[in-house]
């Protein structure tokens, strides 16, 4: 343990951990909507709404966030030389299990990390969504050991890794520059926002941490699970815990308690089914929604691929009203999760190597 | 990069397209497609659509305002049946029910309906729509949810008030904010 503490990539795991949770719980402090102050899949979902993907007037937004996370990742990996395109590992996989990873997220109502932002909230319901993303974490690890594999991603010729960051670069233009075709709610939890240079920054700021560490939430189960406390990533999930927590704590905004929480159903089953899948694929594309932002800031176009499937998987789930709400889950979102969880057992059949 | 004249070809060729484009938007009037006069007029109906639902809205529901004001409950629920034939679905008719309902003390039936209102429409829990009504929707689960519960300890098999229950949640959650 002395040896893990004078470890300086240790430390950086545990300052994205805890500032992905403090900046998580300001960011609602400073205009976010209650416990989304950093929600992946609802970034997604608002983005994709603002470029015409959907048209639920209330949830259409370019979140400066999610932008920042790609930028951030991109400057700090060429900061440190670690800017490599990649790719060729099962690129169609992939990108649909990015928009089944916004199928599972709309479903609960959250990805990993507003998981964790309303546990550390008070949040009780999320619980159900807590063991599903543990139980399709394990399953995904028992995948991987028995030989799923996607396959190795290639270094790629033609610098393809920067397409989806130039893409990201866009949408900073787009949001500085306001174009007509971009749609802006003027209500509904869209309309609710920190202030566009403040977001900025958090994004550009967490986005380079999560860089340089590696940390992701489904990365910290599946690590606690393989290596115990010797893995720093479980330390960056415990400081995360520890940072929101406290946070929440301090500015009141801790609510213990099963029922009228924000943005949370009683539907406890979908929400553990849909965090399950969430998990699950995760294990398997390596990374939560959050680091297939981060792994398409590095240059990894089969994570680029991924996050074209989250803003495609953004636009159905509202379109199709997949997404759930707190009166529940709709039959078309149960059904969007099943189909999830039938392309995740389609896809472990598929890319399993038996020869080993 | 830039080794063989093809190189070099497709150098200037991309220069020439990236001013070629700098041009075009620098000296664009109005688009021939006219697809930003499109795009802001979408954005504008949104908007005109909006505001005229409002005053739709107060056009047809003020008689019933007038009755619920003037004390006159069960004829306001009166008119509002009335208006629900002509406007079926309309949510602010399930809010009014729920407001009167509330103010007869007939709790569940309050409840049932401010819940059903606010999935029609959560404008209604969004402090920043002229259609507001979150101090309304405060108070009814403020006052009712408490009671409820008391009764539903009492009785519980009763499926009707375990339902108003969880809509009295849902209304709860809501007005927490989240993400919808």
């Amino acid at each position: 343990m002395s040896s893990t503490l004078r470890d300086r990539h240790f430390w950086v795991v545990v300052a994205a951990g805890a500032g992905l949770g403090i900046l998580g719980v300001l960011l609602a402090v400073w205009g976010n909507p209650q416990n989304s102050g950093i929600c992946v899949s609802y970034f997604i979902e608002n983005s994709s709404g603002a470029l015409g993907l959907h048209d639920n007037e209330r949830m259409q937004y370019l979140r400066p966030e999610l932008i920042g996370f790609v930028l951030g990742s991109i400057l700090c990996a060429s900061l440190f030389r670690e800017f490599r395109s990649r790719g060729g590992s099962a690129p169609l996989a992939r990108l649909v299990s990015g928009i089944f990873l916004i199928v599972g997220s709309a479903v609960f109502i959250g990805c990993p990390i507003k998981l964790f932002l309303r546990l550390t909230a008070g949040d009780i319901t999320s619980v159900a969504g807590l063991v599903g993303l543990v139980a399709g974490v394990w399953i995904g690890l028992q995948g991987l050991a028995r030989g799923i594999d996607l396959g190795r991603a290639e270094d790629e010729r033609g610098a393809t890794g920067m397409l989806v960051p130039a893409g990201f670069v866009l949408l900073l233009v787009f949001l500085l520059a306001r174009p007509t075709f971009i749609l802006f709610s003027d209500r509904g939890s869209a309309a609710q926002h920190a202030p566009l240079l403040i977001s900025l920054a958090v994004g550009l700021t967490l986005g380079a941490l999560a860089q340089r560490s590696r940390f992701c939430i489904t990365g910290s189960v599946r690590d606690g699970m393989l290596m115990g406390s010797r893995s720093p990533l479980f330390w960056g999930l415990l400081a995360f815990l520890a940072g929101a927590f406290v946070t929440n704590l301090a500015m009141g905004r801790f609510n213990f308690g099963l029922y009228g929480q924000p943005g949370a159903h009683l539907e406890y089953l979908w929400s553990f089914l849909g965090m399950l899948l969430v998990g699950w694929l995760s294990v398997l594309i390596g990374g939560c929604p959050f680091r297939q932002l981060i792994k398409a800031g590095e240059g990894d176009a089969d994570a680029g691929l991924a996050v074209i499937g989250m803003l495609l998987g953004g636009g159905l789930v509202q379109s199709w009203g997949i997404a759930a709400t707190a009166a529940g889950v709709s039959m078309s979102g149960k059904i969007a999760v099943l189909a999830g969880l039938a392309f995740v057992l389609v896809m472990s059949l598929l890319f399993r190597d038996r020869t080993a | 990069m830039l080794r063989d004249r093809f190189d070099q070809l497709m150098i200037v060729a991309l220069v020439g397209v990236l001013i070629f484009t700098a041009v075009l938007m620098a000296g664009a009037g109005p688009r021939e497609d006219n697809r930003d006069a499109q795009a802001a007029k979408r954005q504008l109906e949104r908007e005109i659509l909006h505001q005229a639902r409002v005053a739709y809205i107060k056009r047809h529901y003020t008689p019933v305002i007038t009755l619920r004001d003037s004390g006159a409950l069960p004829d306001a629920l009166l008119k509002l049946e009335e208006l629900s034939r002509t406007l079926p679905g309309e949510a602010h008719n399930d809010l009014l029910s729920g407001d009167i309902m509330l103010r007869m003390g007939q709790f569940d039936r309050a409840i049932s309906k401010l819940a059903s209102a606010v999935k029609h429409n959560a404008d209604y829990v969004d402090s920043a729509s002229p259609l507001s009504q979150r101090p309304l929707i405060e108070a009814a689960v403020s006052e009712s949810l408490p009671l409820i519960r008391d009764r539903l300890r009492v009785q519980p098999e009763n499926r009707t008030l375990a339902q108003v229950l969880k809509d009295g949640y849902y209304l709860q959650s809501r007005l927490a904010g989240g993400c919808e």
